[in-house]
């Protein structure tokens, strides 16, 4: 088998790649668009099952010659990328799968499913914790409960580290931003709707992980769940993020200041679009450190039937980061055994059980209400 | 085009509101800078013109000066400038006003006395609200002291709403905050740590606020100018409300105040000066409104007793001027200071700070006719009546006899 990991180094990438190193015996190839960083997290395996390619993402060219003859693409860049990514696969004939496209690009790419179809190969749209490990959780929920109406799906981190920075970002600052500005979409009494940004907000107490408040965010599980659990009665879907006072005072107050537009500002005689630099100025507080923290997702159905998944950082990444990564290496692991064929949301597609066993050999428990699955 | 003045760092707040003042006068002016974009409603004025120019070259200034023939030069550009444009005013002859130069640059700045003095033309810097209307005030008040031990000065501000809008150049505010303040203690100049150096008091149309040291020229200017007083101690003082100075310190922790080049697309960009012009498109909420109060307080001795005397200057929004906000008394004393230049009412050579120059009571009067007062221990002194000389306004019509 061979694995291409796009945006192989970057924060999530570079998991996946460690992920796939360990769990098989296969090969994979580093694509970066950064080549000295790629090829030196490449040699650090000491193995010729890993090599590093330069790419520039942009190049329809490049990149189709890059992956053809490959059998899994794993998608980690910027999930603008995603429908560029799925056609160069559709050209170069592989299997595709990424970490998902913020509800709009989710809902473009599912309908290239005829196409994967046609060529025979399979697409899982959404493979990391959320969405990822969060519709599986959905889909054991619904195997298990058979009717139900409402799922409500959050996260929540736990951070025992001591910083001295005056600021920690949990990841890119862009998708934070997306998760804050973009119109939520919301499934209620069976209608999809855009609710106003960071509206819908609920107090969630989680234990120890304390009580945060909720608001709702822009994600792709609104994008599959309505259609994938209909037949199982599922009139309200909702999504939220959670986070802690403090940094959604400073995120709320950057996005007031017109930190985040889109827009070019002139500086020095330079043009540069507003949006990137700061995320170059926050992105410096997303911890390199050892990092001690703890992550839980969780899905709850009808009030009453709660799915949840914890992680630990394991003292080189961060919870969040792993909980990404590793459903991202599985799903790539699994998917050339998938008998359909198309595109699909990872409900619909992926054996939870299976699944969560992967999970628990790497750390990841998962949790039927308080029992352990 | 020959104007009277022109007005380096014209496109900025500053510059414009100095350019309306200057045009309201009926001046001819030029405005330099690098965009016009922000200033089409002041070029729509046939008095005003916009020329190009990028001070990071110091022959772009010197040519604009010549181009322009102004007879006076404004700046009201970043501190970094000082230095160039009045060495470009050497040159070309001209005498020039400026913002100030915090505490280093002021010290530059008065290094180029003795060429200012050959020249036989001026500079006066920190022509604004503070330095500019607080040196006057205390040029006004020590007159009344035998010998002054303690200046302790500032400013203190709030608005009407609690949004962020930028209170000046954001950049100045970075500056300020992030060098450590210099204090006169015991008749020397000394650095301190701003945390420790902090004082609370009741201020007029304001109320309570607490007030840090800050690195400002006044310092420095005190103390060379007050020597004869006997002046030991001084304190620069900046006072913002509570929901300003929050906003101004996360942009702080996070490095938006930061000089270093990040690359960004293959362009390198300093996010400081990225900072400024993105705050720039900030604006104000309608409706918002803001009060400023300057002040000065000084404590010494007359006749052998104690004497306390507190000199204060308060601006609120002025109808017309919504959009400077208290940013008035900055723009419009510039402009005030300048034309008493250009009509030969201030007329030493060299390099001078306001409170050794600027004659007070046509000064107050002036402010006064903006709509700017000024309080000597509670008294408002420049109302009309309580005016010490009646002096003729120094507005273009009536400038003759001066120039």
């Amino acid at each position: 088998m061979k694995f291409v990991v796009l945006g192989g180094c970057g924060i999530i990438g570079r998991v996946v790649v460690r992920d796939l190193f360990m769990t098989t015996g296969d090969e994979i190839i580093i694509a970066d668009r950064n080549k000295e960083k790629a090829f030196n997290y490449a040699r650090s395996f000491h193995s010729s099952r890993i090599k590093a390619k330069s790419l520039d993402i942009t190049s329809n060219s490049q990149l189709v010659s890059l992956i053809k003859g490959s059998d899994v693409v794993v998608n980690c860049v910027q999930y603008y990328f995603n429908m560029q990514i799925m056609r160069a696969c559709l050209q170069a004939r592989t299997n595709y799968l990424d970490l998902g496209g913020l509800f709009h690009e989710t809902r473009k790419q599912l309908k290239l499913s005829h196409k994967f179809k046609k060529i025979g190969k399979v697409a899982v749209l959404g493979c990391g914790s959320t969405p990822g490990i969060t519709n599986v959780m959905a889909a054991y929920g619904s195997q298990k409960l058979k009717r139900f109406s409402s799922i409500d799906i959050t996260f929540a981190d736990k951070d025992y580290t001591k910083y001295s920075q005056p600021f920690v970002l949990p990841y890119s600052f862009k998708t934070l931003v997306d998760e804050y500005t973009k119109s939520p979409a919301v499934y209620k009494n069976g209608k999809l709707f855009f609710a106003e940004p960071r509206s819908g907000i609920k107090m969630y107490d989680f234990g120890d992980f304390g009580k945060l408040k909720g608001f709702y965010s822009l994600h792709s599980e609104l994008a599959t769940l309505p259609a994938s659990f209909k037949k199982n009665g599922l009139k309200n879907c909702e999504f939220r993020v959670t986070f802690p006072d403090e940094f959604n005072k400073i995120i709320e107050t950057i996005i007031n200041l017109g930190l985040t537009s889109h827009d070019e500002v002139n500086v020095e005689g330079e043009n540069v679009k507003i949006i990137d630099l700061t995320s170059k100025v926050m992105d410096q507080f997303i911890p390199h450190g050892r990092i001690k923290d703890e992550e839980m997702l969780q899905v709850v159905f009808d009030s009453r039937f709660a799915m949840r998944a914890y992680t630990k950082s394991d003292g080189i990444y961060p919870a969040g980061v792993i909980d990404t990564a590793v459903p991202c290496s599985i799903i790539a692991q699994m998917i050339v055994n998938i008998q359909e064929k198309g595109v699909f949301p990872p409900e619909t597609i992926i054996n939870p059980l299976i699944f969560f066993k992967e999970l628990k050999k790497r750390g990841i428990k998962v949790f039927e209400n308080k029992k352990e699955i | 085009m020959a104007c009277d003045f022109i007005i380096f760092g014209g496109t900025g707040q500053q510059g414009r509101i100095c350019a309306r003042d200057l045009l309201e006068c009926g001046y001819k002016i030029v405005l330099a800078g690098r965009d016009s974009s922000a200033v089409q409603d002041v070029l729509k004025s046939k008095n005003a013109d916009f020329m190009k120019v990028d001070l990071k070259k110091q022959e772009d200034i010197l040519a604009a000066i010549f181009r322009s023939g102004a007879k006076v030069v404004v700046n009201c550009a970043e501190l970094i400038y000082n230095v160039p444009i009045m060495k470009a005013c050497i040159v070309a002859g001209r005498s020039c006003t400026d913002l100030g130069g915090l505490h280093d640059i002021t010290i530059q700045q008065f290094k180029l006395d003795s060429e200012f003095r050959r020249k036989g033309i001026i500079n006066i810097t920190g022509c604004g609200s503070t330095p500019g209307i607080t040196n006057v005030m205390a040029a006004h008040a020590i007159n009344d002291f035998d010998r002054v031990d303690t200046i302790d000065l500032g400013f203190a501000w709030d608005s009407n709403m609690k949004d962020f809008v930028v209170p000046y150049s954001i950049k100045s505010i970075f500056n300020e905050f992030t060098t450590p303040p210099i204090i006169l203690k015991n008749g020397k100049l000394i650095k301190t740590d701003r945390r420790n150096c902090v004082a609370t008091y009741m201020f007029k149309d304001i109320g309570r606020q607490t007030v840090h040291c800050i690195v400002h020229s006044e310092a420095f200017t005190f103390a060379k100018y007050f020597k004869y007083k006997g002046i030991k101690n001084l304190h620069y003082m900046a006072g913002f409300p509570e929901h300003s100075l929050k906003v101004i310190n996360m942009l702080m922790d996070l490095g938006f105040d930061s000089e270093e080049e990040l690359e960004v697309n293959g362009v390198k960009i300093n996010p400081a000066s990225f900072t400024t012009q993105v705050l720039k498109r900030l604006g104000s909420p309608p409706g918002y409104t803001e009060v400023e109060n300057l002040w000065v307080r000084m404590r010494g001795v007359k006749n052998k007793k104690p004497l306390f005397r507190q000199m204060d200057c308060v601006v609120k929004t002025l109808k017309g001027w919504e959009k400077a906000g208290s940013n008035v008394n900055t723009g419009r004393t510039i402009s005030i200071i300048s034309q008493m230049v250009f009509n030969r009412l201030i007329t030493q050579a060299g390099v001078y700070g306001p409170e050794a120059v600027v004659p007070c009571p046509v000064f107050f009067q002036e402010l006064e006719r903006r709509g700017i007062h000024i309080y000597d221990n509670g008294r408002r002194i420049n109302e009309k009546k309580h005016l010490l000389v009646n002096h003729s306004s120094i507005l273009v019509d009536n400038h003759l006899p001066f120039s």
